[in-house]
């Protein structure tokens, strides 16, 4: 085998979910992962560099899914890699099949789907030392022999039996021994006639791909090679179906002939022992599901996960800005007062901490959702919510997304992949940005914190400014809701759902597990939202800073324009009419149309705007103390109550999030959608101010 | 005796008879394992009254009523 880097076997770890697939591919790269970006493809890949013996193999991770049919993107992307229809990606040399020992045989069918895919496989039959606790004995020198290829039972999370695995991938990948198991006569008939028809008009096609194509009519594969081979295609596999089908789907034909071949194997493999001791996991089960005692769980649990995502990372948010902070006032005061220093302080360690700031809360989110995944809580969460989801056009699976996106859209609407019907995926994905995210705290609170008043109400027990908090939070939810029911009437909602969930046993999540699997996923944000909100930030640093002063005589360093003199300053006056029906003066209007990249941008935009005001009074410190004391050139106050909440509604419905709009992009596909989500949510922030600012201004005045 | 699966009791369980009509959703309920002759027990039903929980052969499946109509059980 060669060691080049760019050679390197390929190899691939395919499962049902819940079978801790992620968990052995952890255990077999370790840190050596890393997320691609194929071009053409929506979706990320994990893939990572795993040694096995004196081999170094390229290891890549695709979605879980229960079936070759794919239906959901996260499913597509499994088929497509497994069919060598990735670009960038070659056709893998092995796969290894995940399969959890103690659920045999529904984890059999995916496996015997892949063991027709003509390449080398080696079966993990994970969760091994799960066995005795559920009262199976499995004869695994039986599974081998039925199965053709070699079976080794392992422990993802307790690390046991992944030497014996790479072993078997080492010898398997010399060997290239392809297993030889078909399960179907019928499809084989099928197939051979397919073959030999397509190869005598000189075609010859991946025989996994064609495989797929045949039984899952109209699938992704499918539709490929019709609009490959069109007519000569269409023809022949309709001739074929209907000539083995006799009107049933050739799919559920599959789905007969691979159970029943799976039942009768198992009869000499699998002996469930149905005596079980006591179990720790039932006991929390049967609490869990109590109706009363469940729901109040369920509360206390998302409370907390609530409590812990905003209270545990306010002083490392603190901490975090405080450093950029100083950070970025040392590299100016090193480099100096110039182009250079500005550029470093403000345009990249400003970038770059704008960025950062949000990592506290996205990995408290994060390492919550995947205790919560790791666990199987995260399904009795989707049973449970399902039902009010719907009342909203959305499902039990939408529940996590829209979760995630209380801290950050972009994770909350990646996470739709798992959602199967596509409809309820585009629901999601627009809802999802009103849930108020981490970046639309900084503005609340500055603004709740200079113009609320701290009454207490209700005899004390509750803050006026926490109340108003509240009703921005409940803004975002009604807005999301309201959109998602819209969505779901437009696109008509049909009477069958397609909600077809697991309920996986309950499970002691791992801590290797659980740090690994929220290295790769902070990765991926990082990666993510990183690279956009950076190159913004930059571009606005550039509109902000040119055109540069020459003639400025007093500052032969500092060229750098009056804020109202540079490029941003010029937009911001001539769009400003635009929006002195909303109370803004061309200020705000130069403080939000900074922030059109990423909300939280406001906040260092005001500061800048209002610091580098030559009529600002010196005494005035805080940046709430400043806006608190702005007027308009006749003396009045710009910030006016009406003015303050118009601004505040507008940040709870407009789409000031670059990193979102790409996201909705890159996950719908089509900048179609992605502009509707800007211009839909930014409008609706729009006319919100507007109605609030000439309602309240006309009461007033 | 058969009824639908959605007519099931909480702790009734029954064996898979078929299917009402065949079509892509019951395609993918075999897939995960719902086919003749197949064991199911209802564990429980959502405090909202739907979706159900069932257990298919030895591991855990929620589905909607309106989904679980379609497969017919023998008592």
């Amino acid at each position: 085998m060669n060691m080049n880097k760019n050679s390197r076997p390929v190899v691939v770890t395919i499962g049902n979910p819940n079978t801790g697939k992620s968990t052995l591919f952890n255990a077999l790269t370790g840190l050596r992962q890393q997320v691609s970006n194929f071009p053409g493809v929506t979706v990320e890949q994990v893939s990572g560099t795993a040694k096995v013996g004196h081999t170094e193999v390229t290891l890549v991770d695709v979605p879980g899914t229960y079936s070759l049919t794919a239906q959901s993107p996260d499913e597509i992307i499994a088929v497509d890699v497994l069919e060598g229809n990735i670009a960038g990606l070659s056709r893998p040399d092995l796969a290894i099949i995940v399969v959890d020992a103690t659920n045999l045989r529904r984890n059999l069918f995916l496996a015997t789907q892949v063991l027709e895919a003509e390449m080398p496989v080696v079966v993990a039959l994970n969760m091994a030392d799960r066995l005795e606790t559920c009262g199976i004995t499995i004869n695994v020198h039986e599974l081998e022999h039925e199965l053709g290829v070699k079976v080794v039972p392992v422990s993802a999370a307790k690390g046991i039996g992944i030497d014996e695995l790479r072993a078997e991938i080492e010898s398997s990948l010399i060997s290239k021994h392809v297993p030889s198991l078909k399960v179907s006569p019928k499809i084989e008939l099928a197939m051979t006639e397919l073959v030999s028809e397509l190869s005598a008009r000189n075609i010859s096609v991946n025989n996994i791909e064609l495989r797929r194509a045949f039984i899952d009519k109209d699938s992704h594969a499918d539709k490929r090679l019709t609009k490959r081979y069109g007519e000569l295609f269409t023809s022949e596999t309709l001739r074929l179906r209907n000539l083995i089908g006799n009107g049933r789907s050739i799919a559920a034909i599959e789905a007969r002939d691979r159970y029943s071949w799976i039942n009768s194997i198992l009869k000499n493999i699998e002996s469930i022992n149905s005596i079980q001791g006591p179990n720790i996991f039932r006991l929390i089960d049967r609490a869990f599901n109590h109706p009363l005692v469940g729901s109040l769980l369920f509360i206390l649990i998302m409370g907390a996960v609530f409590q812990a995502v905003f209270a545990w990372s306010g002083p490392l948010i603190d901490g975090i800005s405080d450093f950029t902070g100083w950070l970025s006032e040392r590299a100016e005061h090193i480099i100096g007062p110039g182009l250079l220093g500005s550029f470093v302080s403000n345009g990249v360690i400003g970038g770059v901490g704008s960025v950062i700031v949000f990592l506290p809360q996205i990995l408290i989110l994060f390492a919550f959702i995947i205790v919560l995944e790791d666990s199987g809580y995260i399904s009795r969460a989707a049973f449970l919510m399902d039902k009010l989801m719907r009342g909203m056009g959305l499902s039990g699976q939408s529940f996590i997304p829209m979760l995630s996106s209380f801290a950050c859209a972009v994770p909350g609407i990646m996470g739709t992949r798992i959602i199967a019907d596509k409809h309820d995926r585009l629901a999601t994905i627009l809802a999802a940005p009103f849930m108020t995210c981490a970046a639309r705290l900084p503005i609340y609170s500055l603004l709740i914190g200079a113009f609320i008043p701290n009454h207490h109400i209700f005899g004390g027990i509750i803050y006026l400014q926490g109340l108003v908090l509240l009703g921005l939070y409940l803004l975002g939810i009604i807005g999301g809701g309201l959109t998602a029911w819209l969505i779901s009437r437009i696109f008509w909602n049909r009477a069958k759902s397609g909600f077809l969930l697991e309920m996986p046993p309950y499970r002691l999540p791992s801590f290797r597990s659980v740090s690994l699997k929220l290295w790769s996923r902070a990765t991926t944000f990082l990666k993510r939202a990183g690279t956009v909100i950076f190159t913004i930030s930059l571009v606005i640093w550039l509109l902000a800073s040119f055109p540069q002063n020459t003639q400025d005589t007093e500052n032969i360093h500092d060229h750098t324009p009056p804020l109202s003199d540079s490029y941003l300053g010029k937009m911001s006056r001539t769009v400003a009419p635009l929006f002195a029906p909303l109370g803004w003066d061309w200020k705000v209007t130069a403080a939000v149309i900074a922030s059109f990249p990423a909300r939280e941008v406001v906040i260092a935009a005001l500061g800048t705007i209002y610091a580098v005001d030559t009529e600002a009074d010196e005494e005035l410190i805080t940046l709430s103390e400043k806006i608190q004391a702005e007027t308009h050139a006749d003396g009045r106050p710009v910030y006016t109550m009406p003015m303050v909440l118009g601004l505040l509604i507008f940040y709870a419905l407009c789409l000031q999030c670059m990193a979102t709009v790409a996201v909705i992009k890159k996950e719908t596909g089509s900048w179609g959608w992605a502009s509707f989500s800007w211009v839909y949510m930014t409008g609706l922030g729009y006319f919100g101010a507007l109605i609030i600012y000439q309602i309240g201004s006309s009461n007033l005045l | 005796m058969s009824l639908p699966l959605s007519e099931l009791a909480v702790g009734q369980s029954g064996v898979v008879l078929g299917f009402r009509y065949e079509d892509s959703m019951t395609d993918r309920l075999m897939q995960l394992g719902i086919i003749e002759g197949v064991e199911i027990k209802v564990i429980r039903v959502a405090p909202s009254g739907d979706p159900i929980e069932l257990n298919i052969a030895g591991y855990g499946l929620s589905m909607r009523k309106a989904d679980a109509e379609i497969v017919l059980i023998q008592l």
